[in-house]
């Protein structure tokens, strides 16, 4: 993994609150998402742009999206590698992969990497996501040559 | 002023947009930090990180798309901004033209810029196709989006 490029000073609850993220992201793997979505801020302005497609505001619709992955995987191994962690004042953002394997849907156990930028902002003291946007990473077209 | 800040970025990723889909990537060449952690999570693949990497990868894609012109606008999702960074999120719309035919393609974005210097400055682009359902039309590579809520 490449050393991650981070902000001079990560206040500590941000840094509980990405602890938090990474273990939350190992359970969602195994089909748990209730740690994942208690990290979320309640505000109206949370949105979602999944890996799996879905474009999601609010928490109603984010909750039941977390709600529908979970119910997709079982017994996964997923880690977080994030690549970028910046902060300043009340708001945040982290920039990287979330990786492993994950059975999807009682299939077989598939190997998955995902891009993943996660915003968080401070509310009452407390560091809440308050963004997600995660894709399965497109082939990569830089190598060709332009016609 | 800070909601004056956010609309500025705001108008300004619509100018840079429309000028990337003419091939031109000049106002993004202005606007991208010389920092070691400005990065394009692009739609056309991988990870980009580092300022001599970045520029390549703006430079390579406005060449694709030279000469198409068009627009680029955006509806956004959720922003906010704080004292040195802001985040922008939104579906973007490229109305462009390919082979003679209007098209228009939807990406959803997440940008992010930072105050340096006293300027705002980009340090992420991420970007992937906004997916729906086409159904046989997507799969025999005759997507016409445009009625596509």
């Amino acid at each position: 993994m490449a050393a991650t490029i981070k902000s001079a000073e990560i206040p500590a609850g941000l840094q509980q609150t990405l602890d938090r993220v990474h273990s939350a992201i190992v359970a969602i793997g195994r089909g748990d998402p209730e740690p994942y979505m208690r990290l979320w801020s309640r505000a109206d302005d949370v949105s979602l742009f999944g890996a799996y497609g879905p474009c999601r505001q609010g928490w109603e619709q984010l909750s039941q999206t977390f709600r529908w992955v979970g119910t997709r995987f079982t017994r996964g191994e997923l880690r977080c590698e994030d690549l970028i962690v910046n902060v300043s004042g009340d708001l945040a953002y982290t920039v990287g992969y979330e990786k492993g394997t994950v059975t999807v849907d009682g299939e077989e156990p598939e190997p998955m990497s995902i891009r993943v930028t996660q915003i968080y902002r401070r509310e009452d003291g407390e560091w809440r996501l308050v963004h997600r946007h995660a894709d399965f990473t497109p082939i990569d077209q830089s190598a060709g040559e332009l016609g | 002023m800070s909601g004056s800040e956010l609309e500025q970025l705001e108008q300004w990723l619509d100018e840079a947009g429309t000028r990337m889909i003419d091939g031109d990537w000049s106002l993004w060449q202005d606007k991208l930090s010389k920092g070691e952690d400005v990065t394009v999570l692009g739609a056309y693949g991988t990870y980009v990180t580092g300022w001599a990497d970045v520029q390549a990868r703006f430079e390579r894609t406005a060449a694709g798309y030279a000469g198409g012109g068009g627009h680029s606008t955006h509806q956004t999702i959720a922003s906010w901004i704080g004292s040195d960074l802001a985040c922008i999120v939104a579906i973007e719309r490229h109305e462009t033209r390919l082979e003679g035919k209007l098209t228009t393609f939807r990406y959803r974005v997440t940008h992010l810029f930072r105050r340096e210097d006293g300027d705002w400055k980009a340090v992420l682009r991420h970007a992937d196709p906004l997916v729906t359902f086409l159904g046989p039309q997507f799969a025999h590579f005759t997507t016409q989006t445009e009625d596509v809520a």
